[in-house]
């Protein structure tokens, strides 16, 4: 647990905005209505000097509005899947975040144990749990937006333990190498045998002479190998360690705490509204040349 | 002028990135849907992997069950034939075929304690069932995923890229008659 100082409280709230507008990027704050008076004071501001440069902001609303489209659309088309299906690829999952095993505290010292925070703890894996499985969730590359939690530190933006994530990312499942041949078993597991050699003669030497003959090398053969083939079925139904991570080919990566549908909710308004600036800008542009 | 060559100009670059993002969604909505059609390929031939084993177990103690075992292993060489073809409608009879002859094959093994006790079959017998409720899962992964793509492709502005751009619609893993049927409990009462 990192420790801060009681002045470095300061210090944690100025990092917030700025370690938040890094994580979720400046997309995610230009979908916030908070950011409309800031265009429209930015655009004034530039109405009143050159109208020809608001081509500039309406380039950024093109782009805006390209980036929350593409958002809305992919948490509208990719696949809703359970960890415990372990459909590998690109999926959308729901579940509680919770501290991996083995970890009971994380965060800093005098705040509630915190899974995530930006500016301190952002690289760290934590565990996400969708009831029918529990996978690994590595948000080095992701983006994160977060919603203040209902607590009394409302203004810190975080991911507690317990609260409910939604995930866009890839999932692949790591499983241990059980394709190894049945004879390199039986070789490792005869060699490990032979290393004993009186347990072997108690077990094998059926007539006593003190040595094992070719018909008893034989069955202690056979016993390896059909401990051979049960080791080897017994390790293929073993269930492997799911992992989500950043997507290959430029994917999106996300994870949030904000309810998916108010999440879509806010891209597709934010999306319609940026596209109307975008033209409309260049309207007044146009207007004002002539 | 000047600016409105500017305005003309970004309102064509503007058209045409959308027209470049809804196309690089749509094969992003294709190749999703593959990877879940992988995801489930690579079960079937794990699981008609495992069948030979079920089978040479079976066989050692199953002396009468001729038939029972040789409609599995026919209902296995149709689904890897299936599979190969890429035929989905032959896939889901196949796979149909199969389901019933491996329970089939499950229920008369009860009348063989050798092989019920047998620590291979038990174990087969587990890798193999639990195979089947992964590809179950996986079925309705990979559906949800074509029904995704098909309604892209057939929705406005989409099937003004799709159409020229030769985007298909994927079919989907339908289920038999017999598992939508309601449960007959009563028939499992009966003596």
């Amino acid at each position: 647990m990192q420790n801060i100082g009681v002045f470095a409280w300061e210090q944690v709230a100025r990092n917030q905005f700025a370690s938040v507008l890094r994580r979720a990027g400046l997309l995610n704050f230009a979908a916030q209505l908070k950011f409309v008076p800031l265009w429209l004071l930015l655009c004034y501001l530039i109405l009143l000097n050159k109208p020809i440069w608001l081509l500039l902001p309406a380039c950024f609303n093109l782009w805006f509005a390209l980036g929350f489209f593409k958002r809305y659309r992919l948490m509208l088309d990719t696949p809703h899947s359970f960890i415990s299906h372990s459909a590998q690829g690109y999926v959308s999952l729901r579940g509680r975040a919770l501290l991996p095993a083995g970890e009971s505290v994380r965060g800093l010292v005098n705040l509630p144990v915190t899974l995530w925070i930006p500016g301190y703890i952002e690289d760290q894996p934590f565990v996400l749990d969708d009831g029918h499985g529990r996978c690994l969730l590595y948000p080095r590359q992701a983006e994160i937006i977060t919603s203040p939690a209902d607590t009394y530190l409302d203004w810190l933006h975080a991911i507690y333990p317990g609260q409910e994530l939604y995930v866009l990312g890839d999932m692949r499942t790591l499983k241990a190498d059980n394709h190894q041949p049945i004879r390199h078993r039986m070789a490792e597991l005869l060699s490990r045998w032979k290393l004993k050699p009186k347990v072997l003669l108690e077990a094998y030497d059926t007539n006593g002479n003190g040595r094992l003959d070719e018909e008893e090398w034989q069955e202690v053969c056979k016993t390896a190998e059909r401990v051979a083939q049960e080791d080897l079925l017994d390790e293929q139904p073993a269930v492997g360690t799911h992992v989500i991570e950043q997507p290959s080919g430029g994917r999106l990566f996300m994870i949030t705490n904000l309810p998916p549908a108010r999440l879509a909710h806010r891209y597709r308004r934010a999306m319609w509204m940026h596209s109307a600036a975008w033209l409309g800008l260049m309207a007044i542009v146009y207007s004002a040349s002539l | 002028m000047t600016s409105g060559l500017l305005i003309f100009t970004l309102l064509l670059v503007g058209a045409a990135v959308w027209g470049i993002a809804l196309y690089n969604q749509l094969v992003l909505l294709k190749n999703n849907t593959d990877k879940a059609w992988s995801n489930i390929a690579v079960l079937l031939k794990q699981r008609n992997e495992e069948l030979p084993k079920l089978i040479t177990v079976c066989k050692e103690h199953m002396k009468y069950e001729k038939d029972t075992l040789e409609r599995v292993i026919e209902a296995r060489s149709k689904v890897a034939s299936a599979m190969s073809s890429g035929d989905l409608n032959a896939l889901g009879a196949a796979e149909d075929q199969l389901r019933i002859g491996l329970g089939n094959l499950f229920a008369v093994a009860e009348a063989y304690p050798e092989l019920k006790a047998s620590q291979g079959f038990l174990q087969l017998q587990r890798r193999i069932t639990s195979l089947e409720d992964s590809i179950a899962d996986r079925r309705e992964f990979y559906n949800d995923a074509a029904t995704i793509n098909n309604v892209r492709i057939d929705q406005f502005p989409d099937l003004l890229i799709a159409r020229p751009l030769s985007f298909k619609p994927y079919r989907l893993m339908t289920f038999s008659s017999a598992e939508k049927a309601d449960v007959d409990v009563a028939a499992h009462f009966q003596s």
